[in-house]
């Protein structure tokens, strides 16, 4: 790993990590409901790290600039850390039902979106390519 | 070092410490031998339990949390954690290794961050309670 994709990788880190600070300030965390904020930025990264990775399938993008986008960007956007300690606070506090909601709502969304939004990427660019395909 | 975080606002420190926790992460996954994305899975458990024990056992005491706090929280923390890397790796393993190992994946990285965020912020508590125990009143020779 050189030294330069370690800075790009440092620099769409802190563009991520900077766009999940503002959305968790846009959307705080209220009590007894899942962090929404949070939520929509783990959401959205995931969503957009299928897009990418789909993206590399195809050779739209090489493969070392996955390092960057996913890892660098959709990393940073995304977290785990503050997501397990909401979740820890919620059953501690005897809130077990908003535990489980925010448990499921993360890890599932996240999982599931990933393999949505790739799929869809793959769909639509084979979609684009029949297309050209016919044209010629 | 005094000067400089201070002249910062939380957003930039959080850019800083975000962009160095996925760069640190990203470098601790290129040197992991085999990948399965068993790098990412360490990464998630040692961030949550660093992110438990700095909640409650450092930035309640620290004097500097002004600019600790969202630098090492939601800033390096957060961007050495990953929730897209859990993703990516549970879609790779479920299509290259199989949908049982994705499954296991999933449950070590749910299963263990929760226990490693949960242990974090016991951790962080008693090690207060030890200190404060021990500063309150020195008494020589009583005990140890």
């Amino acid at each position: 790993m050189s030294l330069g994709i370690i800075l790009a990788v440092f620099v769409a880190g802190a563009l991520g990590s900077g766009m999940r600070y503002w959305l968790a300030g846009k959307w705080p965390a209220k009590l007894g409901q899942v962090p929404r904020g949070l939520l929509i930025a783990n959401l959205s990264g995931s969503a957009l790290a299928g897009v990418f990775f789909a993206m590399s399938i195809l050779v739209l993008i090489p493969r070392s600039w996955l390092q960057v986008l996913i890892a660098g960007f959709c990393g940073g956007l995304t977290t785990l850390s503050a997501w397990a300690i909401d979740v820890v606070r919620a059953a501690e506090t005897n809130d077990r039902r908003l535990a489980v909601r925010n448990l499921l709502w993360t890890v599932l969304g996240s999982v599931l979106l990933f393999a949505a939004t790739m799929l869809l990427t793959l769909w639509v660019a084979v979609g684009i390519f029949a297309v050209i395909m016919d044209g010629s | 070092m005094k000067f400089f975080p201070r002249a910062l606002q939380p957003w930039q420190l959080v850019m800083l410490g975000g962009g160095s926790g996925a760069a640190l992460r990203q470098l601790i996954d290129s040197v992991w031998p085999g990948n399965l994305g068993f790098a990412v899975l360490i990464v998630n458990w040692m961030g949550a339990f660093a992110l438990g024990a700095l909640i409650t056992g450092i930035i309640p005491k620290a004097r500097n949390r002004a600019w600790l706090g969202p630098f090492w929280g939601p800033g390096f923390l957060g961007g050495f954690t990953t929730m897209s890397g859990v993703a990516l790796w549970v879609n790779a393993e479920a299509r290259d290794a199989g949908v049982g190992l994705a499954a296991l994946y999933l449950m070590l990285t749910v299963s263990g961050s929760l226990t490693s965020a949960w242990l974090g912020l016991r951790f962080g508590e008693n090690g207060l309670r030890f200190r404060r125990a021990a500063g309150t009143q020195p008494q020589l020779g009583a005990g140890s």
